[in-house]
């Protein structure tokens, strides 16, 4: 009886032992994928738009209408005019299938553009996707939605009344509906002047790497070449 | 028995012990900035460290407290710009003055997204530069009554204006833009003390 006692002792204890053992062992893996994890958090959030707050993305496709809100001085219609035009349009297989055309009906555009007195926030204009954007994703770290807005900063524009220098900022701003992040030269400057007027060699790089003529200016279904730092 | 116990569990001990450390170390400070940014052409643009130290309104070394939806500017035509304000605990002001009561306001283009913010504060230290809205408004000859409204609302002055303190190092939110290309690895104190110089 005595024996058989000890004997249940030890099997509990063993158990016990196992049990204590399994879940040191499971907390230890939960721990240490979520530090995994935490440790990437963040590291892509300039091409994520949609899990992310207010961070630009790519775009679906190469080939996109732009549409202004009835708002838009005609001096910034020109300005995206025109680099549509020079910048985006005639660099043929430099610039892969890119294509901006101007659409006078709203639902059927991909960028609408608009000023606004929108509050003393720093900036002469932006890019970003609206409430109600399609989005969707490829590859491990890049998305795309539809359409994109861009807003440009009535506030501030005593600051680009020269048309140079809203050419350079509407270049700029089509380069982030693009997925283009800021660069030290050319109009993806950070603030671009109105010598800042033109794509940059990288830029188009960047932009037939997006949309190759393979996939008729549909975005890539995989990363960049490995060291193509398009960021 | 207690030894064998020891032994068996010696490796999930240590583990957790290297995970609860790194966890606590691998949370992205800069992850919240980062978003609440806007990918934009910027009013200000700086050199250095010391330019914008010159430049802002106000320094200060401080945590994020809070961050609820702000005001809304809305157009003519019913197009909204929303905005968020933080509350920020300063713990010290290393240029420049600030009011008793004031806010820093970040933009939130896309009104859903608001509610998302406050699940990404980091409880870091970090220095920030501040711009005035009040004497922004004032610079840009906008009238009275706008200067009022403006009153104690705060921006950064740029989008890259904050840096973080992150085990010790100061790491700046980005490294893509100016002054913060060539930043490097600086102690946090080494570059809140080069700021008290700066001013």
């Amino acid at each position: 009886m005595e024996t058989a006692t000890l004997g249940r002792g030890r099997i509990v204890t063993r158990v016990l032992t196992i049990c204590g053992s399994v879940f040191l062992w499971g907390l230890a893996f939960v721990l240490l994928s979520g530090s995994a994890a935490a440790d990437n958090w963040g590291g892509n959030i300039d091409h994520d738009c949609d899990e992310t707050i207010y961070a630009q993305c790519v775009a679906k496709r190469a080939d996109m209408k732009f549409w202004f809100n009835s708002n838009l001085h005609w001096k910034k219609k020109d300005a995206h005019r025109s680099a549509a035009t020079s910048e985006y349009n005639n660099h043929g297989s430099n610039n892969g299938e890119v294509q901006l055309t101007e659409t006078s009906t709203k639902n059927q555009s991909h960028i609408r553009i608009r000023q606004s007195d929108a509050g003393l926030n720093g900036a002469w204009a932006w890019g970003y996707c609206p409430s109600g954007s399609d989005s969707g994703s490829y590859g491990s770290n890049k998305k795309w939605c539809e359409p994109q807005n861009i807003v440009w900063n009535e506030e501030y524009s005593a600051y680009y009344d020269s048309d140079p220098k809203k050419r350079a900022i509407a270049c700029h701003e089509f380069g982030h509906v693009y997925g283009l992040r800021h660069r030290a030269n050319y109009c993806m400057k950070s603030q671009p002047t109105g010598s800042d007027q033109d794509l940059g060699g990288h830029d188009m790089n960047c932009i037939t790497t997006y949309y190759p003529t393979s996939t008729n200016g549909l975005l890539i279904s995989t990363e960049p070449p490995h060291g193509q730092d398009c960021s | 028995m207690t030894r064998r116990l020891l032994l068996i569990n010696a490796v999930p001990i240590a583990l957790i012990a290297v995970a609860l450390a790194a966890g606590t170390s691998s949370t992205d400070p800069g992850a919240f900035w980062r978003s609440a940014s806007l990918t934009a052409v910027q009013a200000e643009h700086y050199a250095s460290l010391g330019d914008m130290t010159r430049s802002a309104d106000a320094v200060v070394v401080g945590r994020l407290a809070s961050v609820s939806p702000g005001r809304t500017f809305a157009d003519a035509d019913g197009f909204k710009n929303h905005y968020a304000s933080a509350r920020i605990l300063v713990d010290e002001v290393l240029a420049g003055s600030l009011p008793n009561d004031w806010v820093l306001e970040i933009p939130v283009p896309n009104e859903a997204k608001t509610g998302f913010i406050e699940d990404e504060i980091s409880p870091n230290r970090a220095i920030l530069f501040l711009r005035s809205k009040e004497k922004e408004a004032r610079s840009l000859g906008l009238g009275a009554k706008r200067q009022a409204a403006e009153a104690g609302y705060y921006r950064l002055v740029t989008f890259e204006a904050v840096i973080n303190e992150h085990h010790g190092q100061a790491e700046p939110v980005r490294r893509t833009e100016e002054p913060f290309i060539d930043f490097g690895s600086r102690p946090f104190s080494a570059v809140v003390d080069e700021i008290r110089d700066s001013r």
